[in-house]
């Protein structure tokens, strides 16, 4: 299993919308799906098949795991399961958030976005 | 707080999943879809929910065959088949979200297609094909009929030989009779006319049937007190679905009866179309049939279970062994003619019933499969019009060094998902047709009513019918499609489509707008013979008549009861304002119904259809008398017995010379014809008249009887001077139905009207698609010879130049079409001959006149692409190049 951060670089859209939406707090998997359709205005809508594939995927790249029982949320929780980010998640995603801040502000991209600008 | 669980389509999604996975993440994801449902329903309702579904359904399927790949990659390499399938399905997906005017308009087309085929189906499933609703493991009943050596006649059961079988029949688990009466309820201060069936105590065991509240009869058939079992219909609309009337006592026929149970929802009875509300044990026949018996009368129909281990023939061997030899001479038998026995499947309709529709039903699905064909002729081209655009697709593939079989099998993938899609379509179409054909009103108060909807079975067809389609139509193209040498592909540009497939393209149109033709031949031949029908002499005069039905034996009437109500609603009658005549008969002509008797001339027998009727009958329906007179008063039961025979019968039996005076053998009777009348049209328009008596109310009781009033014409009111006279002259008796006898006789045209409403529809949808197919061609073709046309202009052709070759082009399809069809449409008429009441088969008008229909709808669809040819501006078409 890799445990350097470049080797997980760059992330899926989809992965990084699930590790950001994990960043705020421990969420369950519709809770997921709520966070990542208001965050992409509802452009990534997941369905509960590629939501879990994702999830299993992530479980198993260690980038987030399980959480225990959220004491916050009301009886209708307490069966669902929890996921958190680990903390190669975090690191993960602050690498992914900074190459794509790189991205943006480097100049040949800046030069490209005004060229085609209308 | 309790989950609420995934609905069961879910379910068969998350089994698309590897096992592995399904356990670790199954309920978490029927909870997270449990969710979005409840979201999505709050917030964008029913359409939204139906959103979801879909995309859900999709991306769910998609997703488990990516996992299902990656689970097999990580366990044992990979299995080439099914990552091909799973890549086909992902292009499949692209290509036709990339085109969605293409996918709209194929699917949409197949939908229509397959939702004929299916709605046809859809109802005959419905009417003859599926096992009885609320019966178990009704594929092992049978109706037990019996009938001549030569099944050309039939005799119901009595109760004696019901006893003798049900004694005797080893390969038989049980065997049931059961025969309709008319019942009457009260609820509350009113009394309720009700379809009944008198029933032998075993018969919902036998059926299979469950109560859906209480219980059903004992069969130690010992009931201290007399007890009925009610439908859940009547249960739930009259009842309230109260559990608490079960055990209740209610008035029946006005006699108290215990209600001991409620049927099983849906389940109405052996022959479904006639609704029966409630069901009385045989033991119930003195006061509720006291006009039959429980030992010689055959008035009881016949069905049974078959035994484990036995099958339909072994069992009609054993009983047709024991009718024999109850029917042998000497035996203690009445009707020794009726030696032999058929079984029929127990479906819901008399067998001779189930034949009919059979073939009717068989005939328009024949024209739902020319709809379906249209459907599949015009998306093939449709994807014939495309593999050409995507010939440079396919071209740079072969060259990448896709083998031809993988490009089959991807434009394979294509045609087989557009055609799934059509087959849900379908079943929707399906669901909202046979809905539409449940509200067409059946003439008359016949108490029929149906129920099509589509199941399981009917969703299993539409995806078959639509796979095979999509094999028969899909293949041609993808084959095609994949067989080019990739550099003639690479090179070839918009010059033109090859001349091979645009002959073929052309082929499908000239396919399509023949059988458009066809179906629009046979539905314009219906409607001919629905207003031919409205020409024939039927012989008697439907119009100012107003009809009723009453069963004086269901309120409890005794004969001599009966008659006195009959004679006092008469009475009551005639002094209404407007009335002419008021007279009563068994038999309504061109109606539901049909009785007959067999008679002796000179000891020679013979089988004549007869009526019982009330003075006054002839004058009421304006049958003109002939000879001699009607029946009168002083035809008393004392008085000898008088028959009235029609022209038919008359000049049969006594060629020479005036039947009035003469005589002929019934049963016991000598009985002295008094009177002929004209020739009626009985049962069918396109019948040939038949001997026909008439016998005296007087002399022949039956409880069972139809006021016929006659108004001056334009008079109103007649039904509210009925339903008042019947409160008057019995406050307890149910309020009738009140029809009218023009309303009544259109029975006769029922199946007429149902061919002429289906083809005319599948005709229009055949003319549509055809015309659309025509379209889509020669916008296709004007496209591809945009350069062609360039040249014409740049050398001097005028724009109407173009125009007209472009709509020649079409009309020559159309022509070629024409005389295709009008010879299909020769062969198809010729077969629904049968059901024509007399039109002619070959009829030139309307074939004149649908061909006309045809041309014009050609010239249009071809004008709008022609229009664009000749606008098109030569420099821009040369310099596309």
């Amino acid at each position: 299993m890799p445990t350097d951060i470049h080797d997980h670089l760059p992330l899926k859209p989809v992965d990084l919308e699930i590790l950001l939406a994990l960043a705020d707090e421990d969420r369950h998997g519709y809770g997921l799906v709520q966070a990542v359709s208001e965050h992409t205005n509802n452009l990534i809508v997941l369905d509960p098949g590629n939501l879990y594939r994702v999830i299993k995927r992530l479980l198993e790249t260690n980038l987030v795991a399980e959480a225990g029982k959220n004491p916050s949320e009301d009886a209708a929780g307490e069966r669902r399961r929890y996921y958190r980010l680990t903390p190669l998640g975090g690191r993960v995603l602050a690498a992914e958030l900074d190459r794509l801040r790189r991205l943006v502000n480097a100049t040949a991209t800046r030069a490209v976005a005004r060229r085609l600008a209308p | 707080m309790t989950r609420t669980s995934a609905p069961r389509a879910f379910h068969w999604l998350l089994a698309l999943f590897p096992k592995a996975f399904r356990e670790v993440y199954g309920a978490d994801m029927s909870d997270v879809f449990v969710d979005q449902l409840r979201a999505t329903r709050a917030r964008s309702g029913r359409a939204g929910v139906m959103r979801l579904w879909l995309r859900t359904s999709l991306r769910m399927t998609a997703a488990a065959m990516s996992e299902r790949r990656a689970a097999r990659a990580t366990r044992r390499g990979r299995l080439p088949l099914f990552d091909d399938l799973v890549t086909d399905l992902r292009l499949t997906r692209r290509s036709l979200l990339h085109s969605p005017l293409f996918t709209v308009v194929a699917v949409g087309a197949l939908s229509l297609g397959v939702g004929a085929v299916a709605t046809i189906f859809s109802s005959m499933n419905a009417i003859v094909l599926r096992p009885l609703p609320g019966t178990t493991d009704g594929s092992r009943l049978v109706g037990i009929d019996r009938r001549t050596p030569d099944w050309s006649e039939g005799v119901s059961a009595s109760y004696n030989f019901y006893r003798y079988m049900s004694d005797r029949a080893k390969s038989l688990e049980d065997v049931a009779v059961w025969s309709r009466v008319p019942l009457t309820i009260a609820a509350g201060d009113q009394n309720l006319a009700v379809g009944g069936n008198i029933v032998s105590p075993n018969y919902f065991d036998v059926l299979g049937v469950r109560p859906a509240a209480g219980r059903f009869f004992a069969t130690d058939t010992s009931h201290p007190e007399p007890v009925v079992v009610v439908s859940h219909r009547f249960w739930q609309s009259r009842l309230a679905a109260n559990p608490d009337a079960v055990g209740q006592t209610v008035t029946l026929n006005g006699r108290p009866y215990r209600l001991i149970g409620v049927a099983a929802e849906g389940f109405s009875g052996v022959f479904t179309p006639l609704r029966v509300d409630a069901w009385v044990t045989s033991s119930a026949q003195p006061h509720i049939k006291p006009s039959r018996d429980l030992a010689d009368a055959p008035w009881l129909w016949m069905f049974g279970r078959l035994a484990g281990g036995t099958n339909s023939d072994r069992a009609r061997t054993e009983l047709a062994g024991l009718t024999a030899a109850w029917a042998a001479p000497g035996g203690s038998d009445t009707f020794p003619r009726y030696s032999d026995i058929r079984l029929v499947p127990l479906t819901g309709l008399p067998d001779d019933a189930r034949k009919a529709i059979l073939g009717f039903g068989g005939m328009l699905l024949g024209a739902a499969v020319l709809v379906l064909m249209i459907a599949g002729a015009n998306v093939s081209s449709l994807f014939a019009a495309r593999a050409t655009t995507k010939q440079r697709e396919m071209g740079l593939r072969t060259a990448l060094g896709a083998r031809r079989g993988r490009l089959v099998r991807q434009l394979l993938t294509e045609s087989l998902t557009v055609f799934g899609l059509g087959a849900c379509g379908g079943v929707l179409v399906a669901w909202a047709a046979t809905s539409a054909l449940e509200r067409l009103p059946i003439p008359g108060d016949t108490g029929l009513f149906l129920e099509l909807s589509p199941d399981l079975r009917v969703c299993a067809f539409a995806v078959m019918v639509s796979l095979v389609a999509g094999l028969a139509f899909g293949l041609g193209p993808a084959l095609r499609g994949a067989s080019h040498s990739p550099g003639g592909l690479l090179r070839a540009s918009s010059r033109g489509s090859s001349g091979r497939r645009s002959r073929l393209t052309k082929t499908l149109i000239v396919g399509q707008l023949a059988g458009s033709l066809v179906l629009l031949a046979v539905a314009g031949v219906f409607i001919r013979a629905l207003s031919h029908g409205s020409t024939v002499d039927i012989g008697f005069s439907v119009d100012n008549v107003s009809t009723a039905a009453f069963t004086t034996e269901s309120y409890g009437f005794d004969e001599p009861q009966g008659k006195r109500f009959f004679t006092d609603l008469r009475r009551r009658l005639e002094s209404g304002p407007g009335v002419t005549h008021v007279s009563f008969s068994n038999f309504i002509p061109l109606g539901a119904t049909a009785s007959g008797t067999t008679i002796s001339v000179n000891g020679a027998r013979t089988a004549v259809r007869s009526a019982i009727t009330d003075t006054g009958y002839f004058a009421t329906l304006g049958i003109p008398l002939l000879a001699g007179r009607d029946f009168a008063t002083y035809d008393t039961a004392t008085a000898p017995k008088v028959a009235v025979v029609n022209d038919t019968f008359a000049a049969e039996v006594w060629p020479n010379g005036s039947a009035v005076g003469n005589s002929f053998a019934m049963g016991e009777d000598r009985v002295t014809v008094v009177g002929v009348v004209r020739s009626i049209k009985h049962s069918t328009l396109d019948e040939a008249d038949g001997p026909f008596a008439y016998f005296p109310m007087s002399q022949r009781w039956q409880s069972g009887q139809t006021v016929f009033v006659r108004t001056t014409p334009g008079s109103t009111g007649a039904a509210e001077a009925i339903r008042a006279a019947v409160r008057e002259a019995a406050p307890h008796v149910p309020v009738p139905t009140v029809t009218t006898l023009a309303d009544e006789t259109t029975f006769a045209v029922f199946p007429q009207r149902v061919a002429a409403i289906v083809t005319g529809v599948l005709g229009a949808s055949g003319l549509l698609l055809a015309s659309a197919g025509l379209y889509g061609v020669l916008a296709f073709v004007v496209s591809t010879r945009s350069r062609e046309i360039g040249v014409r202009m740049a050398l001097g052709a005028r724009p109407s130049d173009v125009l007209q070759m472009v709509v020649r082009d079409g009309l020559r399809m159309a022509g070629i079409g024409v005389v295709i069809g009008l010879a299909g449409a020769a062969a198809a008429t010729r077969v629904a001959s049968a059901y024509l009441l007399g039109a002619r088969a070959f009829d030139i008008p309307t074939f004149a006149a649908v061909a006309v229909i045809l041309f014009v709808v050609a010239g249009l669809a071809s004008y709008l692409p022609a229009r664009r040819a000749a606008s098109t501006d030569p420099l821009n078409a040369l310099r596309a190049e």
